[in-house]
């Protein structure tokens, strides 16, 4: 593997990209600079890789057709990159104490598309499916919706609704700003199994409506004319600006640039990394919105061959170069990760320190534990090499080059791990629920840290990502402490326990900053806003003459 | 009665393309199964999702992914023989209906393409025979052998990067004009196109060797008129076998052509199907691909007695045409 060219040629590219971007443009924020005045009217076309997904309810909701959604429907609320929930079409909440009752005040004279109203019967009716999808219809639960605590929704009058919860659930609000918490007229949430891809029939109450679409292929919005109720957080009334929106999948990215380049289009979605300082000397933005959720890196499964041993999985925490990650796959957009929660989630700490490359130190606990380097360099121990395959994640295009980045970094400290690159049916087929894969990688958003909570212990229907069941006492101590939390600042202080165990322990091997969706667009585009899991909102967009 | 050998050979062949199609149906059906893995599992277990295997078993056991592969065939085989394809697992719309609307795309691709090819070799083919050698009908004769090394997904990137990025001929964003299927047509027909110029240079060269060609030139026929009557017809039995096979090719190769230009067809449709183990739409298009294989070929068949003499009277004698393949 040719790393050293890759790293040089990437040096240089991160150079110029540090140039451009520090130099000519601005580091992109969670909003583009509203400079100039507004224009009415314009029509931006949106490149993207896939609209596989399709148009169903809940989980069909993916990061593509989650940017469509979030032009067509609206949300309860609005979840900034700090995590902050604001008004949108709940003007406002009531929270009891104990975190178990919400009540949420609607705003008025809301409508879907298809003219019903946006009441709090239709609401409840969208959670009721969130909470608990509709297996007569194949449709699962809303993933990361809270619903393993949902009691119910109860209609109070046509403007207000009482959530109910058997036990605290202080992530139900931030959910609601969910990319997959879109809200849908009660007649799309009950169509036929066959008729639920079919977009013309899913209507919903955001500020862009469907004029045509071709299934996988593109959709595309025109303004909404009676539109007036967006979120808070945008400063802008009345109908959208851009008078139509085209969402167009172009599966190659290297295309997407050219065609942005062309003036073909005015966004276009994940373009690769080393792409990136060309597209900017060109004059193109480079907009990398923070995206709340975990970092890129691996959860470790401690039931795996020689990853039960802590000094194992400390010592391939010290031997992963962060810094070399970044330089080496990414460009300045990327950060080195200092815990394993994203830098913009409140409750993130930095630990740095207990991240620190010392390829001295992993040989040194590995020394002391007994495993000693072998004629070719692995590590033996009782007979056993120190090795173990590390499998690319298959959803995330840049796992490959950072996998590999890795396993050379590894080999340094005599671990070898050898990389497999599948597609999802194979990974799916290898890895999950593997207990000899040590290594899994993960990329994760989530709009509130409650999360965390759920994935050390297999209590309450906790994913176990480590794979201690409830074995381990402390993970069970902050499971219970993060899950029944009913104070934010008291649940932070947990979550900077958990943060310092779970990277004392090794079981969660950060790589870098996560940033799932990258967005290189016309410097035209202006006045879009992103949510906390970086999804644009293009309602008080425009485009500059 | 008896049936006239021309309908019971088109009888025999429909009854063979029959038990084609449904063992081409079957045998997609029990190699998808052997494949790790679910649709459903594919594409809910995406990290991003947080869901645990044990969360998504009702949804499997709704779609009857969880009952033995024996009985999963014979409830899809009984559906398929009247005509239900089922509903796509990945984007919830019948399968009828994503086939019908990917159909015509790729149809018009295919059949720009073939235009395409043909032209080309036609006039490769034509070039071969009447350019003056030092003209560089050398040059002429390498053209195929070219042609067919240069992937067509490079063509396609070529060309769109030339002459709609640069010369902006066309949008990317407006695949299905008549610029960009010309485009798309090209980057799909010219590794077509070299097969069919390097099968009829040496059958023209071949004809241009016969007694009766030298017969027909020494009568002073015209240049025009020797191609077209006594190398062209002669030489294009062989052609027409190898657009019946072509069609395959530029099917297969739609995959690839329709995603670089981003059209929206029976390529792209199945790309989106295989990623996703959404095996209603995939045997949907085996399906399809055997029915428009077998059509084709029958086609050839019938049509092989209107260009060769011979084949009409083997046929009249009741001898059964010989395969399209045995024609190459």
């Amino acid at each position: 593997m040719n790393a050293d060219r890759r790293s040089f040629g990437l040096l240089i590219g991160g150079g110029i990209a540090a140039l451009a971007g520090n130099a000519v443009l601005p580091r992109p924020s969670q909003a583009s600079t509203a400079a100039g005045s507004r224009r009415e009217g314009g029509h931006a076309t949106f490149l993207l890789s896939s609209l596989e997904s399709g148009w169903g309810l809940n989980e069909k909701v993916d990061t593509y057709t989650g940017i469509v959604w979030g032009q067509i429907a609206d949300k309860l609320v609005h979840v900034d990159a700090q995590g902050n929930a604001t008004a949108w079409i709940a003007e406002r909440w009531d929270e009891n104490p104990d975190q178990t009752e919400f009540v949420l005040h609607l705003k008025r004279g809301v409508t879907f598309s298809d003219g019903t109203p946006l009441d709090a019967r239709a609401v409840a009716a969208n959670i009721d499916l969130w909470a608990k999808g509709d297996t007569s219809r194949g449709v699962g639960r809303l993933g990361l919706f809270p619903s393993s605590t949902y009691r119910a929704s109860e209609v109070i009058d046509d403007h207000t609704l009482r959530v109910s919860f058997t036990a605290p659930t202080l992530s139900f609000i931030p959910t609601l700003g969910y990319h997959k918490a879109v809200l849908r007229a009660v007649s799309s949430l009950n169509l036929r199994p066959n008729e639920l891809g079919d977009l013309s029939k899913q209507f919903g109450s955001g500020p862009f409506v469907l004029q045509s679409w071709q299934e996988s292929d593109n959709v595309v919005l025109v303004r909404r004319q009676d539109y007036n109720w967006g979120p808070k957080a945008i400063d802008h009334s009345g109908p959208a600006s851009l008078e139509r929106i085209t969402f167009k999948v172009v599966r190659d990215a290297s295309l997407r640039g050219s065609a942005l380049q062309a003036g073909q289009a005015e966004i276009v979605l994940n373009i690769a990394p080393h792409e990136l300082a060309a597209l900017r000397t060109r004059g193109l933005s480079v907009v990398a919105p923070e995206s709340l959720g975990f970092v890129s890196g691996f959860v470790v499964n401690t039931r795996a061959p020689h990853f039960g041993e802590l000094s194992v999985r400390q010592a391939v925490q010290h031997a992963i170069n962060r810094q070399e990650i970044v330089d080496t796959v990414f460009t300045s957009d990327w950060a080195p990760a200092r815990t394993f929660l994203q830098s913009n989630v409140p409750e993130a700490g930095d630990f740095s320190s207990l991240l620190a490359y010392d390829p001295d130190k992993s040989k040194r606990l590995l020394d002391e534990a007994g495993w000693r380097p072998g004629r070719d360099g692995v590590r033996v121990k009782d007979g056993q090499r120190l090795r173990f395959n590390l499998y690319a994640s298959p959803w995330v295009s840049t796992s490959r080059p950072v996998d590999e980045v890795v396993t050379q970094q590894l080999r340094k400290v005599g671990i070898a791990a050898t990389l497999q690159v599948v597609d999802i049916s194979t990974y799916n087929a290898r890895v999950r629920g593997n207990d000899n894969v040590p290594l899994v990688e993960i990329s994760r958003s989530f709009l509130d840290a409650g999360v965390v909570g759920n994935i050390l212990t297999d209590a309450n229907g906790g994913e176990d990502l480590f794979r201690y069941g409830q074995t381990n006492a402390t993970l069970n101590r902050l499971a219970g402490e993060v899950a029944n939390a009913v104070d934010r600042r008291a649940r932070a202080a947990t979550l900077q326990e958990v943060q310092r165990h779970v990277l004392e322990q090794g079981l969660f091997i950060p790589t870098a900053q996560l940033l799932q969706r990258l967005y290189v667009q016309t410097p035209k585009l202006k006045g879009e806003i992103y949510s906390g899991a970086a999804y644009p909102l293009y309602y008080g967009a425009w485009l500059e003459a | 009665m008896s049936l006239s050998p021309h309908v019971s050979h088109a009888a025999s062949r429909i009854a063979q393309a029959v038990v084609v199609v449904l063992l081409a149906y079957t045998a997609t059906f029990l190699i998808i199964n052997v494949l790790p893995g679910d649709p459903i599992s594919n594409m809910l277990l995406d990290p991003d999702n947080g869901f645990t295997p044990e969360e998504i078993a009702p949804i499997i056991a709704y779609y009857g992914l969880d009952r033995p592969v024996p009985e999963q065939l014979w409830t899809a085989l009984s559906r398929f023989v009247v005509g239900d394809l089922g509903i796509s697992l990945r984007s919830n719309l019948p399968v009828s209906g994503l086939v019908l609307d990917a159909l015509p795309s790729t149809l018009t691709l295919a059949a720009s393409a073939l235009a395409v090819s043909l032209l080309l070799a036609f006039l490769i083919a034509y070039a071969s025979q009447n350019l003056p050698p030092r003209l560089g009908q050398g040059l002429i004769r390498a053209i195929p052998s070219v042609s067919l090394a240069i992937p067509s997904f490079i063509v396609g990137i070529f060309l769109i990067q030339v002459f709609a990025f640069q010369f902006g001929l066309f949008r990317i964003t407006s695949p299905d004009s008549f610029a960009a299927t010309l485009f798309a047509a090209i980057a799909l027909g010219l590794p077509v196109s070299a097969q069919i110029a390097e099968v009829l240079i040496t059958n023209l060269d071949h004809e241009a060797r016969q007694d009766y060609f030298a017969v027909a030139r020494s009568r002073g026929l015209s240049r025009a008129a020797l191609f077209g009557r006594h190398q062209l017809r002669p030489s294009s039995l062989p052609v027409v076998t190898m657009v019946a096979l072509a069609v395959g090719e530029l099917l297969g190769g739609s995959l690839i052509t329709e995603a670089i230009f981003g059209r929206k067809g029976i390529g792209s449709l199945v790309q989106g199907a295989a990623s996703t183990q959404d095996f209603p739409v995939l045997l949907a298009v085996v399906s399809l691909a055997a029915v428009v294989f077998v059509a084709v070929n029958l086609l050839a068949d019938l049509i092989y007695p209107l260009l060769d003499p011979r084949l009409r009277r083997r046929q009249a004698a009741r001898i059964p045409a010989p395969d399209a393949e045995t024609l190459v």
